[in-house]
Order: C-alpha cells, then sequence, then structure tokens
C-alpha cells in the first residue's frame, strides 16, 4: 500500500520532520515502510503556464508552435505532443530549467523554429508513467505559480510493506497512520471530518438485507449531479500518486474516502437500480455476472450479490457490475457504504480468483460503524471538491451489526514482565490513551476499552495491549537480557547425528559432495531411472508443474540424474544426500511415514577393462566404513528384489537388512539403465533408511587385549563360484580351527583368465595361540584342515 | 708373519682413508664405505684372520686391528654425515609454490554447513535440536499456530496440498513452526529447542525464489520469558554466528502465532550501517521472524499461559548463505552441479 505524505499532513501536524524521519519512526513502532518514492523533487524553474495559441510548424507535421504565456510574459515553444491545445493549463519548463535526471531546458531551434522551453509530460516530470501527452492541470491554477506551490506535486510516497499490516484494519489508509504518527510524536490528531447530514430515513431507494450472515450493514444514499466527469486534480493527483487510475469525479471520490480512512463505498447508476430496490442476497446456482473489469464470472455459492429486483449488479465488497456503475452520463447515483463479513468474503474471493482493494480492506474485518463514516465522509467531500452534486438528506440503511466496546483488564506487572522492561504505569497509559484506547486504573489493574477501530480482530487481549505498549515506549529500548535457565543436557535426536557423521565420513573420508534434490520428482526422471509407474506415492494437489506431483520415495532416481549432470565433464562423481522420503502406506495415521534416507552414488567416466564391478565392491567398503563410524551394524543379503527398482543391476546388487526385513540396498546400476542415460562408466548406489540403521548402534566395545605372543600369518588363494560365499567360508572356517585368529581379504579378481561366474580370492589368515608361540608343524595342521573343507566345496586352491 | 699382518693392515687403512678423502658425492662414499669397510674389505678380511692366528699373536694384533676398524668407522660416519648435508642442500628437487599432491576432497553443502553451525551455536546454549515432518496437517502447519483457514495470513504462504486418498487434509510444510506445538506437546514446559529442516512454498522457481527453502524454527518457554530474552539470546546467537558484537534491532511485525510479532534485523556488516547495495542503502539486513509464543499456541501446545510464556523465531538459512557466499542464484542449491559445490 502506498501513503502520501502530503495527505498525512491534512491529519497530522508533522512540523519539519523530513519523510526519511517519519519512514524510519513508523518502521519502528508501526509497520515496515519498504522505500520512499519522491514525486516532483529534483525539479527547478518549472512554473504553471497558459497555452494560448497554438499553430502548425511549418516545416514539421507533427509539431506545433505553441504561444504559452507566464505572468506577463510570453513564449514560442515547439511541442510535439499530440493533446497539446490551446486553453490549456500546463507546467512550462523555462529556458535554465532542470528536470528529473539532471535534465537541463536549454533555448534550441527546433526544425528552424526556436523553442524557449518545453511543456512537460508527466513523465518528464516524474510524476506519472504518462509520456503520451503533456500533463494538463486545472485552469484555476495562476500562471507562474511555481510547482512546488500547486497541491499534491512535490510528496513523498511511502511503500507500505503489506504484510506487516494484515492484523490492523485500521491501518489500511491514511487516517490510520496520522493516528499513528500523532500517538508516536506525541502530537495532535486531527481525524477527517465528515457531514451532519443527512440522517437516516426514506431516501429514494429501498433496501432489503436478504443475507445478513454476509453483509452487517448496508448504507444506501442517493446523489445528484454529473458524476461522470473528471475529478479535481488534487484528487487526481493523489489517487495516481497512490497508485490508482483516476476514473471519474465519483468513483474517484469513492477510491479517495478509502484511501482516507479505510472504508471501500460503491456508486450504482441510479437507472440500473431496477425497481428503486437493492436487494442484498446470496448467489443463486449458477449466477453470472460481468464485473467492472469486463470479465464474466460464475458466482461461487454463497456470494454476496448487491442486486437489484431482478439482477445482480455488483459482487458485495469485491466488484461493481460493467453494466451498473457511473457513466459519463450519470445524473443520479445510489452511494453504497457497507460492512461486509470478512470469512465468507474471503471465500468468494479465493473462488473468483479475484482480489480487490475494497476486498484487501474487508477481509481485515473493519468496524461496522466505519461504514456510516464512510458514507459521512463522501458527502462532506463532496463539499469539498464537488459543490455541484448534492446527496439526499436522508440515506437507507439496513442491518444492524455493530461493533461494541471491549473492555479488556490488564495487568502492568504482565505488561512488565512480557516486555522485559521497567516501565511505569503513567508511560502505559498515555500512548494507549492517544491511540484511542480509554485507560482507567482499578487498583493495581488498568481497565482499557478497546476503541471499535482495534477491537474487531486485533486487539482481543491483555497480550495485544502489551504490543501497543512495547511499540509505542519503542522495542529499542528494552535492553537484551539472556534468560536464566535450568541447567540439563539437551539430547540430540539419533537420526540427526547419524546424518552429521555420514556427512562428515563420506565428505572427509571418501571425498563425496553434500547435495540436495527436490523432493518432488518428476515424471520422467521417475522413469529414465526405470523407477516403477504404480509405486504408491504421496502426491500434490496443486504442484508446480503437473508432471511432478509425486513426492520422491527414494533419492536414488535424482543423484542419477544428477550424476547425469556432471558424468560429461568429471571424471569420478561421488554425491551423496540425505533427506526425507514419503511412504504413503506407511504412517501413524494422521501423515505418511517420512524416514530420512541416505543415497550415495559413484560414478566413473569410464571404467578400465579388468575393473567392472570393482566401484560396486568400493563402495560397499565406504558404506561399511560408515557403519563403524556408526557404530551400527549392517548385514547385507543376497539382493533378491532389489532389481524391482528398475535401475539396479540384478546380481550385483544387495540388500541390507535387520529382523524386521529390508532398509536398504545397494547395487551397480544395470548397463542397459547407463546406456540410455548415454554413460560409458559404471555407477554404484546405495540408499539406506537412517533411522532404521542407527537402531543398532551399539556402545559395546570390541576392544580385544593384544596378544602375548606372535601370530603367523599365511595368505591362500584359491578359485571359486560365487555359490561359495565369503561369509559363509570364514564362518566355517573358524568353526574348523580354533588357532584361526583373523581372516582378512586381500583380493577378489573376477576377470579373464579367471573363468566367468568364478572368482580369485586371496585370504590373509593369522594364527595365534593364547599360551605360546606357535611351530610351523601346528599351523601346518590348521592350515591343511582349511584346504580339505576348502577342496571339498570344489574350490581350486592356487600355488 | 706378524709384521706382515701388521703392514696389510697399514695398507688397508692408508688405502680407506685415501678413498674416503677422494670421495665427493654420498654415491663416492657408498662404493668407498663397501670397498674399505664392507664384507668383501681387506680390513674385513684381516679381521676374519684374527680367530686364525695363533694365541700369542692374537691379543696385540686382534686388539689394533679392532681399533683401526672402528675408528675408520668413525670418519666413515663423520664423512657420510658431512657430504649428505651438502648434496641435500645442493640439489633442487622441491618447489614450495607447487600445490601438494591432492587427496579427493569432499564437500558440504553451503546451507547445511551454515544450518549446522546454527545448531551447534543452539546447542552450546542448551536447546535440544529437533527434527520435523515435510508433509504436515493442516492442522498443526496452520491451525495449531493461530492461522484458520480463512486467514488473510494464509494468502502469504502458497502451500502446496497432498492430494490424500483418505482425505486428510495434509500440506507440505511452509513453515518449520508446527514444530512450536509438536515440541511442546511431546516435551513440556521448560523447553529450549530448535527445529532445523526444509520448508516448502508453491512459487515458481527464478534466482532468488525456490519452492523448498530451509529454516531453523527456535522456541524458548519457561517461567517469565521477555522481549529482554529474546533479545538477548539472538544477539548472542548471531555475535556467534558472525563473530562480535552484533547489532540487532526488532521491528513491529504481524505472524499470527507471536504476539507482539517482530522483524529482527541485524546492522550491515558491509558497510557497518552506513549503508550500502547489499542492505539496500538501509545500514539494517532483515533477518528473521519472531516474536512472544501467542497464547493459544502455548494451549495448543499443553502450556499454561498464565504459568509459562515463551519467544519463538524462524531463521531463513538459504538467503544467509547467498549473503555468506556472495550466491547469485538459489537454483544452485538444489541443483546437482558439481561445479558449484566443489568450490564450499
Ligand atoms: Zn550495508
Amino acid at each position: 500500500m502506498k501513503l502520501s505524505l502530503g495527505w498525512l499532513r491534512e491529519f497530522v501536524d508533522l512540523g519539519g520532520r523530513s519523510a526519511e524521519e517519519i519512514a524510519q519512526v513508523l518502521t519502528m513502532r508501526t509497520a515496515l515502510i519498504e522505500g520512499i518514492e519522491w514525486r516532483g523533487r529534483g525539479i527547478e524553474g518549472v512554473v504553471v503556464g497558459k497555452v494560448l495559441a497554438k499553430a502548425k510548424h511549418p516545416n514539421a507535421d507533427r509539431l506545433n508552435v505553441c504561444t504559452v504565456g507566464i505572468g506577463a510574459e510570453t513564449f514560442e515553444i515547439v511541442c510535439g505532443a499530440p493533446n497539446v491545445d490551446a486553453g490549456q493549463t500546463v507546467f512550462v519548463a523555462q529556458v535554465g530549467a532542470v528536470l528529473p535526471g539532471d535534465f537541463r531546458i536549454k533555448r534550441s531551434k527546433i526544425r528552424g523554429v526556436e523553442s524557449n522551453g518545453m511543456i512537460c509530460s508527466s513523465k518528464e516530470l516524474g510524476l506519472g508513467e504518462d509520456h503520451d501527452g503533456i500533463l494538463v492541470l486545472e485552469d484555476e491554477l495562476a500562471s507562474g505559480t511555481a510547482l512546488s506551490d500547486v497541491p499534491g506535486v512535490v510528496d513523498a510516497i511511502f511503500e507500505i510493506d503489506n504484510k506487516s499490516i494484515t492484523h490492523r484494519p485500521d491501518l489500511w489508509c491514511h487516517e490510520g497512520f496520522a493516528r499513528e504518527l500523532a500517538a508516536i510524536y506525541g502530537i495532535e490528531f486531527r481525524p477527517a471530518t465528515t457531514a451532519t447530514e443527512p440522517r437516516p430515513g426514506d431516501a429514494g431507494v429501498r433496501v432489503v438485507l436478504e443475507a445478513d450472515d454476509l453483509c452487517g450493514k448496508y448504507h444506501a444514499l442517493m446523489l445528484r449531479g454529473s458524476l461522470g466527469g473528471p475529478a479535481p486534480a488534487l484528487v487526481r493527483r493523489r489517487l495516481e500518486a497512490c497508485g490508482l487510475r483516476s476514473i471519474s469525479l465519483g468513483v474517484d471520490l469513492t477510491n479517495y474516502v478509502m484511501l482516507e480512512i479505510g472504508q471501500p463505498t460503491h456508486l450504482f447508476d441510479a437507472r440500473h437500480v431496477g425497481g428503486g430496490t437493492i436487494r442484498v442476497r446470496r448467489s443463486t446456482a449458477g449466477e453470472r455476472l460481468r464485473t467492472l473489469d469486463d470479465v464474466d464470472r460464475e458466482l461461487p455459492a454463497d456470494t454476496c450479490v448487491i442486486a437489484d429486483a431482478t439482477r445482480a449488479l455488483a459482487i458485495g465488497g469485491i466488484m461493481g457490475g460493467v453494466e451498473s456503475g457511473t457513466r459519463a452520463d450519470t445524473t443520479e447515483a445510489i452511494l453504497e457504504a457497507a460492512w461486509f463479513e470478512p470469512v465468507r468474503l474471503r471465500r468468494t474471493s479465493t473462488g473468483l480468483g479475484l482480489r480487490t482493494d475494497a476486498l484487501a480492506r474487508f477481509e481485515k474485518h473493519l468496524d461496522p460503524g466505519l461504514a456510516e463514516r464512510g458514507m459521512r465522509r463522501f458527502v462532506a467531500l463532496l463539499a469539498r471538491f464537488a459543490p455541484a452534486i448534492s446527496a439526499a438528506p436522508t440515506y437507507t440503511v439496513a442491518g444492524s451489526r455493530a461493533q461494541g466496546v471491549l473492555r479488556l483488564q490488564v495487568r502492568p506487572e504482565r505488561v512488565r514482565s512480557r516486555l522485559g522492561v521497567a516501565t511505569s504505569v503513567e508511560s502505559m497509559i498515555d500512548p494507549l490513551q492517544r491511540l484511542g484506547f480509554r485507560v482507567t486504573v482499578q487498583g493495581d489493574q488498568l481497565a482499557i476499552d478497546v476503541p471499535t477501530w482495534r477491537a474487531t480482530r486485533d486487539v482481543l487481549g491483555e497480550d495485544d495491549v502489551v504490543e501497543e505498549v512495547g511499540r509505542m515506549i519503542g522495542y529499542d529500548t528494552i535492553a537484551p537480557v539472556l534468560p536464566h535457565v535450568v541447567c540439563a543436557p539437551v539430547t540430540l535426536e539419533p537420526s540427526l547425528v547419524a546424518w552429521r557423521a555420514a556427512s562428515a565420513t563420506l565428505r572427509e573420508r571418501f571425498g563425496f559432495a553434500e547435495v540436495l534434490s527436490h523432493a518432488t520428482a518428476d515424471d520422467q526422471q521417475w522413469a529414465r531411472a526405470g523407477m516403477s509407474e504404480t509405486a504408491p506415492a504421496v502426491r500434490l494437489k496443486n504442484p508446480l508443474q503437473q508432471n511432478a506431483a509425486r513426492l520422491r520415495r527414494s533419492l536414488a532416481p535424482a543423484l542419477l540424474e544428477f550424476v547425469d549432470r556432471n558424468i560429461r565433464t568429471v571424471e569420478h562423481v561421488r554425491m551423496f544426500e540425505c533427506g526425507r522420503v514419503f511412504v504413503p502406506e506407511l504412517g501413524d495415521g494422521e501423515i505418511p511415514a517420512q524416514p530420512l534416507a541416505l543415497c550415495a552414488v559413484v560414478a566413473d567416466r569410464v571404467t578400465r577393462k579388468g575393473e567392472g564391478g570393482l566401484l560396486l565392491r568400493q563402495l560397499k567398503g565406504m558404506l561399511e566404513d560408515l557403519a563403524r563410524v556408526w557404530t551400527a551394524t549392517l548385514r547385507f543379503e543376497a539382493g533378491i528384489g532389489v532389481d524391482a527398482r528398475g535401475f539396479a543391476h540384478p546380481s550385483r546388487c544387495a540388500r541390507i537388512v535387520d529382523e524386521r526385513g529390508e532398509f536398504g540396498f545397494i547395487a551397480q546400476v544395470r548397463p542397459d539403465v547407463a546406456d540410455r542415460f548415454g554413460w560409458r562408466g559404471e555407477v554404484a548406489i546405495f540408499e539406506i533408511d537412517v533411522d532404521r540403521a542407527v537402531e543398532s548402534v551399539s556402545r559395546a566395545s570390541t576392544y580385544v587385549p593384544l596378544a602375548r605372543f606372535p601370530d603367523v600369518k599365511v595368505d591362500l588363494s584359491f578359485i571359486t563360484d560365487f555359490e561359495l560365499d565369503f561369509a559363509r567360508i570364514e564362518r566355517e572356517w573358524r568353526a574348523a580351527s580354533t588357532l584361526l585368529a583373523d581372516v582378512e581379504l586381500v583380493d577378489e579378481y573376477v576377470a579373464p583368465p579367471i573363468p566367468a561366474g568364478k572368482r580369485s580370492l586371496t585370504m590373509r589368515l593369522r594364527f595365534r595361540a593364547v599360551d605360546k608361540t606357535l611351530t610351523d608343524a601346528e599351523v601346518g595342521v590348521e592350515i591343511e584342515k582349511l584346504k580339505t573343507w576348502l577342496a571339498a566345496q570344489g574350490a581350486q586352491l592356487r600355488a | 708373519m706378524s709384521s706382515d699382518l701388521d703392514r696389510a693392515l697399514d695398507e688397508a687403512v692408508l688405502a680407506a682413508k685415501s678413498a674416503l678423502t677422494r670421495c665427493t658425492t654420498v654415491d663416492d662414499w657408498e662404493a668407498a664405505a663397501t670397498a674399505h669397510l664392507g664384507r668383501k674389505s681387506a680390513i674385513n678380511g684381516l679381521l676374519r684372520q684374527i680367530a686364525t692366528l695363533p694365541t700369542d699373536q692374537r691379543g696385540p694384533f686382534g686388539k689394533r686391528a679392532n681399533e683401526s676398524s672402528r675408528t675408520l668407522t668413525a670418519e666413515f660416519d663423520a664423512r657420510k654425515a658431512d657430504l649428505l648435508a651438502n648434496s641435500l642442500a645442493a640439489v633442487r628437487d622441491f618447489d614450495p609454490s607447487t600445490p601438494g599432491v591432492a587427496l579427493r576432497r569432499g564437500h558440504e553443502h553451503p546451507v547445511l554447513a551454515i544450518r549446522r553451525e546454527v545448531e551447534d551455536v543452539f546447542v552450546s546454549m542448551g536447546f535440544r535440536v529437533q527434527d520435523g515432518p515435510e508433509v504436515e496437517t493442516e492442522a498443526y502447519n496452520f491451525e495449531a499456530l493461530n492461522i484458520p483457514s480463512h486467514h488473510p495470513a494464509r494468502d502469504f504462504q502458497d502451500t502446496f496440498w497432498v492430494d490424500d486418498p483418505a482425505g486428510r487434509r495434509l500440506v507440505m510444510r511452509t513453515h518449520t513452526s508446527p514444530m512450536q506445538v509438536r515440541a511442546m506437546r511431546q516435551f513440556g514446559a521448560p523447553l529450549r529447542v530448535i527445529v532445523p529442516g526444509r520448508v516448502y512454498r508453491n512459487e515458481t522457481a527464478d534466482a532468488t525464489h525456490e519452492s523448498a527453502f530451509h529454516q531453523v524454527e527456535g522456541l524458548v518457554v519457561d517461567r517469565g520469558i521477555s522481549v529482554a530474552h529474546l533479545k538477548g539470546v539472538m544477539a548472542a546467537v548471531l555475535g556467534r554466528l558472525f563473530g562480535g558484537e552484533v547489532a540487532v534491532r526488532l521491528r513491529p511485525h504481524y505472524f499470527p502465532f507471536v504476539e507482539p510479532g517482530f522483524e529482527l534485523d541485524f546492522q550491515c556488516r558491509f558497510c557497518a550501517g552506513a549503508g550500502c547495495a547489499v542492505c539496500k542503502g538501509t545500514g539494517w539486513i532483515e533477518l528473521l521472524g519472531c516474536g512472544l509464543v501467542h497464547a493459544h499456541v502455548l494451549k495448543a501446545g499443553g502450556v499454561d499461559p498464565e504459568a509459562f510464556t515463551g519467544f519463538a523465531f524462524g531463521l531463513g538459512l538459504d538467503r544467509l548463505t547467498m549473503m555468506r557466499h556472495g550466491v547469485e542464484d538459489i537454483r544452485h542449491f538444489h541443483g546437482g552441479d558439481l561445479r558449484f559445490f566443489e568450490q564450499f
């Protein structure tokens, strides 16, 4: 919302305070001023002049040579504006004048004719965007008047942050901010004056209030006179400065009232109100109305319709109809000043997808009493700006909605303890009274009557009064204090601790980059990763893109996409993400399950011959190392079903399981999926549920006292198939030899000359006895046991 | 016999010494040492002969031979140390300005790095760190926070709605604030907790807007918590985060779940408050929304608002990160481009 400083000054005497200072004070006490826009600043030597005569330029079709009078002097000025005409009152930049942007006016010759200055457009003066023609002023301005003396031209416009006044229906206008300034500075506040006429009574228009739950109060007042002409220049200037377009006298005055005191009003051309009756009713099913913005709209259910006997004229509180509004030839109009129910109004607005300045105010829950005041202010403005228009001596009113007095009991002690500042009762009472609160001291409490313009939604309880006191004494006067607290150890969530440990390990030990992907998975990405179309997913009703409505239930598709984004320029891609995934079929009934998942991917741009499958084994090593950091136990099992994720290799994969089942996987990406992406090297990936992984975290130590006698170290190499798995070899060997202290995998080789489906394993065995140094013969016996077992399994021992 | 041996020893020692004198490099030395002190050297041969001498000759010659060998060895060792010292200094094969051989380095996500810094500061002040669901009920995300469905404040939070087959009213949380109520229900009062996490707004992305971004929610509930405490804690935290004293100011602002509500600005670090491009000339940078917890919210959390008061704040991390590093486009944070991440 925009506020004019010049306009504010009508309601409060701000003296010589600068716009910057006022903006600062409002920002700290009331609402954020996002900026100050100056109008008519940086201008010198521009005065009001009269166009006395206009003649065609002898050498240019589009130019005119105007004779301009300023006081007793006359000048010739060449002007290219299409709208210039004799008799106009205009701003003239004389030779030597300075316009915004330090643009200096010089005497010049234009196509052979001397031009002694310039007739200005709004844009040249920085007063608007209109560059189509010159700015035509009101005729009553005396020629020679300096630009800065023309009312409403030089002004500072404050841009208010609307979010900071969402709760303040009283601040959507100049009067409200003027009241704040008066209270802050302790200076006089001059509220907008209103007309004491008209009286309630029979006003020549009937109002039938059929939907009093949608509209609580409705005033209708007949106006006579030509409302369709232009509004006075000051009115137009102020509206334009505040971002509204000038339309006609009548419409401009309704907007003027709205910007002054916050009450939206509306005008109907009386000719279009059939039967002299206004019905305020609910919309009927399928009812339509072409609104002022020339859009034919279907009215949602429970729309408050302003209608005559037969048809809808306006959407109450939001926008008028295109047909029923005032026009150039309107001579009789009905002024509507009403109060609409804010909750219903917002629903209607949402249903229509239509927001207007009127709605922005009504939805904040205005004081119902403001409607009558708005009508009376309109009448007062007629006297000031349009004395030729007459208002009827009586008006029609329907509805009984009113804002009662709200009395609050406030404990000064509570105010002090909430603010954390020792402030006197007097220094609480004074600013409250300036803001319109009535305060009575009752023992150690304050009885506070909330003014009607604050009592609808904003100030409802003691704590709201605390805020009023706080901002008036100034939050900057409150000294920062650290609280005294109970000293107790804090518990950190295990999954967050695990996330941090995983991030540190993967980054610092293995060189991964920590990335984040979006929570929505787009269908294309889903499909490229070979994910099943039918896997249940949490879906959004209103996604940014229709093909990205699905929330991820795995981080893998996005990370594979990220691999693709980098693999053509990066030799080795290592990335991981830790984040929530969404599992609709699980959850506590209230919300879907959202476990924290960790997904890591490694990709080589090129895989060297003979190193097939190596990347996967490396990634598994990293995951095992991470498990050690977590002190968690990860169990890997044959990856049956892992390839249900379409990107996973059917045999180079494993499930990660606990007693409740699978909670993660590790796999190489299938070659055909890699082909689809156009990758040449191998890619391996794991994903696990972090919460599940850290369930097995144990603080038990695995320390073993140092051996007193030396180990005997023996390497064994043999070729075997993959049916004989490592875990079984180790288990069987340990069972066979009590002296076998440790089994370590030194090498696994799967490429030729080892036949396909087989592998060469080299294991380092350590034998140890607790009570003596083993002899070669004793170790030999043990090794023979192991070799015999291997041979029985069909393994082929290598030299 | 004995004199032959003695002569041979003298010759061997002489030869060894003269060879040592001729050494100019460690390699020369290695050759000389092998030739004159090694296993096949003359001296070594003489020493081996000692055992074969008649008993009466063994003593004097043995003593002399052993002594000569020790002396020679000492001279060789001293000479080697000199040669080595000279040669190490003489040959330049290391350029201190050449980068070291790099091991693979990992990269922390810059937003998460700041998130962890913030967590650490609060943990040091005795705050719990909680995580919360990202798909949240409308009740927690809005109603419990004093934002009923008709409330105009909902207009500022473009919300992603979940299309729930069971008809539950679920949203992608628009802020971390729902965890205020969840945390109070779980832990009661007094309570100090922060909730870092990702939040969502239905906004088309551009260089300064994203549909997902990171916040840290904070909540302190205790007896007698005041605006002064809010200012004190925030100033302390920002002092830790930015280093040194940080001037903060509270501006009145409206958030339905606090009363009174503020926006907290900190004095621009780039211009020390004088006004510059970063702070748009104001000298202050808007950092977070905060306020005293609204009585309705305390009640929703099962806390008695007469006995306890509290303050809450919501700090956005993405803009802070962009400011710290001068990141020009917020979309990098979810972009997966390693050229971006490798810089952190
Ligand atoms: Zn600055």
